[in-house]
């Protein structure tokens, strides 16, 4: 049984969004049978010292970033990033939906 | 300073309190007011507003927002608590005892544990200010507290006690804390409350005086610490914890606190003996229990790990996801109709919870219950949760039911899906072969290794090179040789 590899999985996951500074009250996430799943709105911590800017190529790079880490979980079969606004196109993230927030100027 | 900080239950308070703390104050109000204005019936968002307004020297602005959130939430005992504090600043110390005697008549019981005592702390350490420590400790002697506000009654104790002139009895009382729990000992002497202290009033006053000047000292160091644990600067941000539970004796978070420095640090069991810790100081402390519950599971002490969650699920039994929990942890266990009571009663929770119904689903395929977990993956699909291992798993139940024809349109749908899920093109061949498709199984199987060279599949590939080599046909891998034909015919097929 792989059950509880999935909640020491979870633990991992959380703890990879919590290094990478994302809020994550505001993302559904965890393991099943061996696949993360991260649903939801990617937001940085308020606190972070360089927010990143809607609009901006920084939500690209840290999805990327972010799927990266993920894989390197080990017994992590797959990693599916279910993120409003982005869709994975081949190996890259793209935009799908305009940000409503307000780029900062 | 920085401002930065670790992720947590209360981050979005955080910004505003340390942007106050280096003077920002415009920043912090922007911060808060959108949130405020965002959620407007969020009582939360009103009470952090009126707190900053407090902390900010606007007790007039203060009082609006905390009545907001009282108006909200009649039972916000926090809000209420700081209420008092602006209206005595306003309008008096009357006001101020009087607003905290009414709420203490309405809501003696507080609806969380967490905040039994709040308000009657508030009262006592007034009197105690005031000039009638004996009232003080009269209210404190009807009071059940758990938690923070235990110790935060028991130095009200103290200082009530040394108020009134009665320094025999705060020296005992001081004696018995401190030989009850070294770690006390210490944070009295931290906070300035020692056996010279108890004796001098001058000092009770100074201490007394300090705390009414800013009574959120405790978080501003509290977020400053997980500030400096977010930077890897564990020796500062230890320091900062110190100095939080010095100014707010809050045990239980403290240790909490500790133990996520060690777990971000991946010291397993250093955490795991942090957050016991924090439930020594704390029973009721949820989040402790939640946090030691996946300690003990990734150092594989499962049956641990369940008390833990079972306890939390008694404690926080509207909580889904730890009953998702506990029924990964009984599945582990090979418990599985005690697995599937817990993941059915995270879904009667949250009936759209897609990771606990799809843990079901596996639960239900894994215990020889294809048509239930069939039945439980469509509702999977139909949450919006989606991967290929989902598929793959739809197809295997299919095979098992003898549905060939479903089967392969469920894997080939979970290959569309990621196509490099090398697993899905393992069964995909194997189901080919089966049905004497030679061509299609060869296509598949190629699929197979050249993607699972990529994963974690890799160094299990020669298990399958002996399953393969029976069906690779004469000629080239690829190119213009029968290789190539049958790599088309695969290609199609997926495209079906």
């Amino acid at each position: 049984m792989r059950e509880a590899r999935d909640l020491v999985i979870t633990k991992q996951v959380r703890a990879i969004l919590l290094r990478r500074w994302i809020d994550i009250r505001r993302l559904d996430f965890g393991s099943v049978n061996g696949v993360v799943y991260v649903r939801g709105m990617l937001c940085r911590n308020p606190l972070f010292p360089s927010p990143v800017q809607a609009g901006g190529d920084d939500e690209l790079k840290l999805l990327q970033t972010l799927e990266r880490d993920l894989r390197t979980i080990t017994g992590v079969k797959d990693v599916v990033l279910t993120i409003d606004g982005f869709e994975r196109r081949g190996d890259h993230w793209v935009r799908i939906t305009r940000p409503t927030a307000t780029s900062a100027s | 300073m920085g401002t930065h900080h670790q992720a947590h239950g209360d981050e979005r308070e955080l910004k505003p309190r340390i942007d106050l703390f280096i003077d920002a104050y415009e920043e912090a109000l922007d911060t808060l007011s959108a949130q405020a204005a965002e959620h407007p019936d969020y009582a939360d968002a009103q009470h952090r507003l009126g707190l900053l307004f407090y902390l900010a020297g606007d007790p007039e602005h203060a009082i609006e927002r905390h009545e907001r959130a009282l108006e909200l939430n009649p039972r916000y005992t926090a809000a209420a608590s700081a209420l008092g504090y602006a209206l005595e600043r306003v309008r008096g110390p009357e006001a101020a005892f009087a607003h905290w005697q009414g709420a203490q008549e309405r809501d003696p019981v507080p609806a969380h544990p967490h905040e039994h005592g709040g308000v009657a702390l508030d009262l006592a350490l007034a009197y105690g200010r005031w000039g009638d420590p004996e009232a003080g400790l009269r209210i404190l002697e009807g009071v059940r507290t758990v938690g923070r506000h235990r110790y935060l009654a028991e130095r009200e104790r103290l200082l009530l006690h040394a108020g009134a002139g009665r320094a025999a009895e705060a020296r005992a009382l001081h004696a018995q804390l401190a030989g009850a729990d070294p770690l006390l000992a210490k944070l009295l002497a931290a906070a300035g409350i020692d056996m010279a202290a108890l004796e001098d009033p001058a000092a009770i006053e100074a201490h007394l005086a300090s705390r009414e000047a800013n009574h959120n000292l405790a978080g501003i160091h509290l977020y400053i610490g997980l500030t400096y644990a977010a930077f890897g600067a564990r020796e500062k941000a230890e320091m900062a914890f110190a100095s939080a539970l010095a100014a707010d004796f809050d045990l239980a978070s403290y240790h909490v606190q500790m133990g996520r420095l060690a777990a971000l640090e991946g010291s397993e069991e250093e955490a795991a003996a942090e957050f016991a810790r924090a439930l020594a100081a704390d029973p009721d402390h949820v989040r402790a229990r939640i946090d030691l519950g996946y300690e003990l599971a990734g150092l594989g002490r499962i049956a641990e790990a369940i008390t833990q969650f079972q306890i939390a699920a008694r404690h926080a039994p509207s909580y889904p996801d730890v009953h998702h929990q506990l029924g990964l942890l009984y599945a582990e266990s090979e418990q599985p109709a005690e697995a599937e009571a817990s993941l059915l009663a995270a879904l009667a929770l949250n009936p759209k919870f897609p990771l606990a119904r799809a843990s079901l689903a596996l639960l239900y395929a894994r215990t020889g219950r294809p048509e239930e977990a069939l039945a439980e993956y469509e509702r999977v699909l139909a949450t919006g949760l989606r991967s290929a291992d989902i598929y793959l798993s739809i197809g295997l139940l299919h095979l098992r039911l003898g549905h060939a024809e479903q089967a392969i349109e469920a894997l080939r749908r979970g290959a569309r899906l990621n196509p490099r899920y090398a697993p899905i093109h393992y069964h995909l061949g194997r189901i080919f072969q089966d049905r004497g498709q030679r061509a299609r199984a060869y296509a598949s199987w190629r699929r197979f290794f050249h993607y699972a060279e990529e994963t974690s599949l890799g160094d299990r590939l020669d298990l399958f090179r002996t399953d393969l080599a029976p069906l690779r046909p004469p000629g080239p891998w690829s190119g213009g040789g029968p290789g190539a034909a049958d790599d088309q015919a695969g290609e199609t097929d997926l495209a079906a």
